[in-house]
């Protein structure tokens, strides 16, 4: 028999196994049907409507408070990697990168995929950043679940949701009532703890009785202590000795060595939602301030080796108010006003004379760059929803989204000694603008076996002319459990600020940009068999006009010069342009579900593959650097009853993908970052020794020990003895206990 | 402020006239309208398969019913959504086959008091009773009243449940969960298989 045969043999009497149980199990009476009524996601992002995930829109996981407890998810960014499907990230210790279906552009600060706490947009302008490890600031304890919306999503909710849609969903009171304390440690790297509790309440203003979630949490991480191999990086041209990589280090030109002080990260937040009658009110609070041991590609190109005074600091303040009224029996309005304002601090300090020759004086000992920046915005959203026949057969959902943003940016260097400026201020941004979108959408289900969605949303701003960006979606359920969904999407991204307006001596004028746009189509299929749903689909997407900084070809930079844009030609002059597209198409499945008379056995496998392949005028098509082709997960856990634990085991896979300098970095080899296999381990439950009291340990083991950005002074190869570059080392093994005490009044 | 566009931006904060047009807007936007805290969390088309399936779980719902499930829908005259969810869930129950492998048939009353809701069940051989939202402050007399009175009772919101209806459906982690009354099931002589409580929430 070829391997063929034997492939499809084998599938065959899986099938059939699955299609067996099931049935034998409905034959019996159980409860298998309902589980699987049980199991359905009941999702609101897709179309702002709640709704059930199998005839929504677009392709929907969602991730439960149980699975976050149950498998020791710590981050937004673990539960994106080991339980969604099509969604990766990739943690760079800088930034936490994020992608889907295999596209992802490494330091894009996530702005291409669009972050929702309860419905409230999380990137800002300046950078469109929406941070997705812990920077996301909810404490996980507080959340309810997590909708991770694949494909574009700007029909209803415009920049930014290219790649996808994420809504992270807080708990109410009744899913979190009483006072709960978390105590949370990673021996010798990390800590957390969080206060919170979840109060309903009699008030003279509603009806109802006020319903509060709050929750203040601090989590501070220092380390693990890495070792970053020595490299030798050369003579520094400005001195004719070797590099001076450290501020009180040796000029022997060697950059490396264990990084004890540079990794850490300290961050308070809270977090508060507040339901008064028609009205509910969301505040988010928090201050991200982290460091990196080593210099990046992208904005620390030149850093000290493991200096703790260089680091990025991002505070956050989010007010969101929301009312819902219904206007008769057909219309109700939802009117949210929200205020948002964020502000960005980022020090790095570089001992290297040549940098200190690019900050304006190569005599100092250590130039420090100041980045300040800042926005603010304030905006109003009205939607109404007319059911038209009170049946949710025929509605219509018109909208509009009204903002006005306020941007500030400067760049300073000075002597890190002293504090002396070494050059006027750079890349001074002060803007304000106003944005303005109008969406309509219209849900039609003219039999119970086929619905249709169709929507468009228009977006203005102030730098650009109108976006549209349509979506036509339908879903069959041909057969009992059965749903075959087909949808065609388009979204943009407006450019950052910081990408149209960010000027200095080496970085000119943008020019004309033009936002990023994406065409995607998708048709999956879902069978539900019992308890189980097994969903399979293939997708297609056409990027184009992507935005990247562009470096000058010399020829450029004399024109640049004899133009009066560049003072004289000098190295790495970088222009902010649509640069390229990407074409990127794939499949991806899940096999999910529970078993069990109490639902004890919980299991899931996602899995994508995909191509993407960056094109440019007059360069070779090439896969995306850092997005991985091949990824999923699994996972299994079963609840042992009573005062057991109950025992989880997840795994996620990664594989083989190109580093983030693998096209302009010249190295002859090393240009792919390991495939990753990272297994958890957890065990959770109460602990009887006092009522309330419970407790969760977990393992972590991660087979590759490097991942896909280049460390190092050696970023691009020059010749020398070493033709790979130095990769970021990983933790390979990670161990946590967390306690948890309820008090239930 | 002249952008590289040529278009005019503006070079003073605009907020505090912002601020006052989100109020300004918001105040003439916002109706004296119903209140919306009267929809139901877990959608109505779900809501209408999981009581399909739930109430083959009575061990007492063939006897009570006969031959015939017959379901009446209670609503408030007060609220727009209890009557938009009758009418939503009756189209929903229509396309439900059959309900413990019986035929059903839906209808709507008013609320026009708690001992003719039970005298109605009785007289017509209600086998499902579904409180419509709206009725909340309702629910404690609903409970007296049906005391003894062989009927299902299931709420349109999951937090009429531990105030004495018998049935229903929660939204926890963006899924549906069942929540059952144990005590006013036993008053209203509903019986539920031990396979269905093993996945609800219970109140004793």
């Amino acid at each position: 028999m070829s391997t063929r045969a034997k492939l499809l043999a084998m599938l065959a009497a899986a099938a059939t196994t699955a299609l067996g149980s099931a049935s034998a199990r409905a034959d019996d009476a159980d409860t298998s049907e309902l589980e699987g009524l049980l199991n359905e996601n009941v999702v609101v992002a897709a179309s702002k409507t709640s709704e059930v995930g199998t005839t929504a829109p677009a392709t929907v996981t969602t991730v439960t408070a149980e699975d976050l407890r149950r498998y020791g998810m710590r981050t937004l960014a673990e539960a994106i990697d080991f339980l969604s499907l099509g969604a990766v990230t990739s943690d760079s210790q800088h930034v936490v990168d994020i992608g889907a279906r295999g596209v992802l552009i490494p330091n894009d600060n996530g702005d291409h995929m669009l972050l929702l706490v309860n419905g409230h947009t999380q990137n800002e302008p300046l950078f469109g950043r929406a941070s997705f490890g812990r920077g996301a600031s909810i404490p996980l304890e507080m959340v309810d679940h997590i909708e991770v919306i694949l494909g574009p999503g700007s029909v209803l909710y415009g920049s930014n949701a290219m790649l996808g849609v994420i809504n992270v969903v807080t708990k109410r009171a009744k899913d979190w009532s009483g006072v709960h304390a978390v105590g949370e440690l990673e021996p010798g790297k990390s800590w957390r703890g969080l206060v919170g509790a979840g109060v309903t309440f009699p008030t003279p203003l509603a009806k109802d009785p006020a319903d509060l979630t709050l929750g203040v949490e601090y989590y501070k991480h220092d380390g693990p202590a890495f070792f970053y191999p020595y490299r030798y990086g050369g003579i520094d041209g400005s001195t004719a000795k070797p590099y001076r990589y450290a501020r009180n280090g040796a000029e022997n030109g060697y950059w490396g060595g264990v990084a004890k002080n540079g990794y850490y990260t300290r961050l308070p937040s809270g977090f508060l939602r507040l339901g008064l009658g028609d009205f509910e009110l969301n505040v988010q609070l928090s201050s991200f301030d982290h460091s990196a041991p080593y210099r990046s590609r992208y904005t620390k190109v030149f850093q000290d080796f493991d200096d703790p005074d260089s680091h990025e600091r991002d505070r956050r303040i989010g007010i969101d108010l929301t009312h819902r009224a219904r206007l008769g029996t057909v219309a109700r309005l939802t009117s949210r006003a929200y205020v948002d304002g964020w502000d960005w601090l980022a020090d790095v300090n570089a001992s290297e004379k040549a940098a200190c020759l690019g900050a304006g004086d190569s005599s100092v000992n250590t130039c420090s760059f100041q980045g300040r920046g800042r926005s603010r915005w304030a905006g109003l959203e009205l939607r109404t929803d007319l059911d038209w026949l009170q049946t949710s057969q025929l509605v219509t959902t018109l909208g509009i989204d009204g903002r006005l943003r306020e941007i500030k940016s400067k760049v300073d260097f000075s002597d890190f000694d002293t504090g002396r400026p070494l050059q006027s201020t750079q890349g001074f941004i002060d803007r304000n603008d106003t944005l303005l979108g109008a969406y309509l959408q219209q849900t039609i289900l003219p039999t119970r076996w086929l619905s249709f969605n169709l929507g468009a949303r228009l977006d203005k701003e102030t730098r650009f002319d109108g976006v549209v960006s349509p979506r036509f979606a339908a879903a069959v359920r041909p057969w009992h459990g059965g749903t075959l969904k087909g949808s065609f999407a388009e979204a943009f991204r407006s450019p950052a600020y910081a990408e149209t307006d960010y000027t200095s001596t080496v970085q000119l004028p943008a020019g004309t940009l033009a936002p990023e746009r994406v065409r995607s189509a998708e048709v999956s299929f879902e069978q539900k068999l019992g308890a189980q749903r097994l969903l399979f689909g293939v997708f297609r997407s056409w990027w184009q006009d992507i935005v990247e900084n562009h470096i000058l070809s010399v020829p450029e930079q004399r024109e640049a010069v004899s133009r009066g844009e560049l003072g004289l030609a000098t190295f790495g002059v970088g222009q902010f342009r649509n640069v390229s597209r990407i074409d990127n198409y794939g499949l991806n499945g899940t096999f999910e579900g529970t078993a069990g008379k109490e639902q004890q056995l919980h299991y899931g496998l996602n899995a994508t593959a995909a191509i993407a392949r960056r094109d440019e005028v007059g360069a070779p098509s090439v896969p995306l650097a850092v997005a991985p082709q091949i990824f999923g997960n699994a996972r299994v856990a079963y609840d042992i009853a009573g005062d057991w634990p109950t025992v989880a085991l997840a795994t996620h896979y990664v594989g083989k993908r190109p580093i983030d300098r693998a096209y302009d970095g010249g190295w002859p080899s090393g240009t792919y970052a390991p495939a990753q296999l990272e297994t958890r381990a957890t065990l959770s439950g109460p602990l009887p020794i006092l009522r309330g009291l419970s407790y969760r340990l977990t393992a972590t083991y991660a087979l590759a020990d490097h991942g896909p950005y280049v460390v190092g002074a050696q970023q691009v190869y020059e010749g020398g003895p070493e033709p790979s570059p130095s990769l970021l080392p990983l933790d390979t093994f990670r161990t946590s206990l967390g306690l948890q005490y309820d008090f239930l009044p | 402020m002249v952008d590289r566009r040529g278009v005019t931006v503006g070079s003073r904060s605009p907020w505090g006239r912002f601020a006052l047009a989100i109020v300004a807007v918001a105040w003439v936007l916002l109706p004296p309208g119903t209140s919306l805290g009267d929809e139901v969390a877990v959608p109505v088309a779900l809501q209408a398969e999981l009581v399909a399936k739930v109430a083959s779980y009575d061990r007492n719902l063939a006897s009570r019913a006969g031959d015939r499930v017959h379901i009446l829908i209670v609503v408030s005259a007060k609220s727009d959504a209890s009557n938009s969810f009758a009418k939503h869930m009756t189209s929903a129950l229509g396309g439900v086959d059959k309900i413990g492998g019986l035929p059903h048939d839906e209808t709507t009353a008013v609320f026009g008091g708690a001992k003719a809701l039970a005298d109605a069940c009785r007289a017509r051989r209600i086998a499902i009773l579904y409180v419509a939202p709206g009725l909340g402050d309702e629910v404690a007399g609903i409970r007296s009243a049906l005391d003894g009175v062989n009927v299902l009772s299931v709420a349109a919101d999951a937090a009429d449940v531990p105030k004495g209806i018998v049935l229903g459906f929660d939204l926890v982690s963006g899924k549906p969960k069942i929540v059952v009354q144990l005590g006013q099931a036993k008053k209203q002589e509903v019986s539920f298989k031990a396979e269905l409580l093993k996945l609800a929430k219970v109140y004793e």
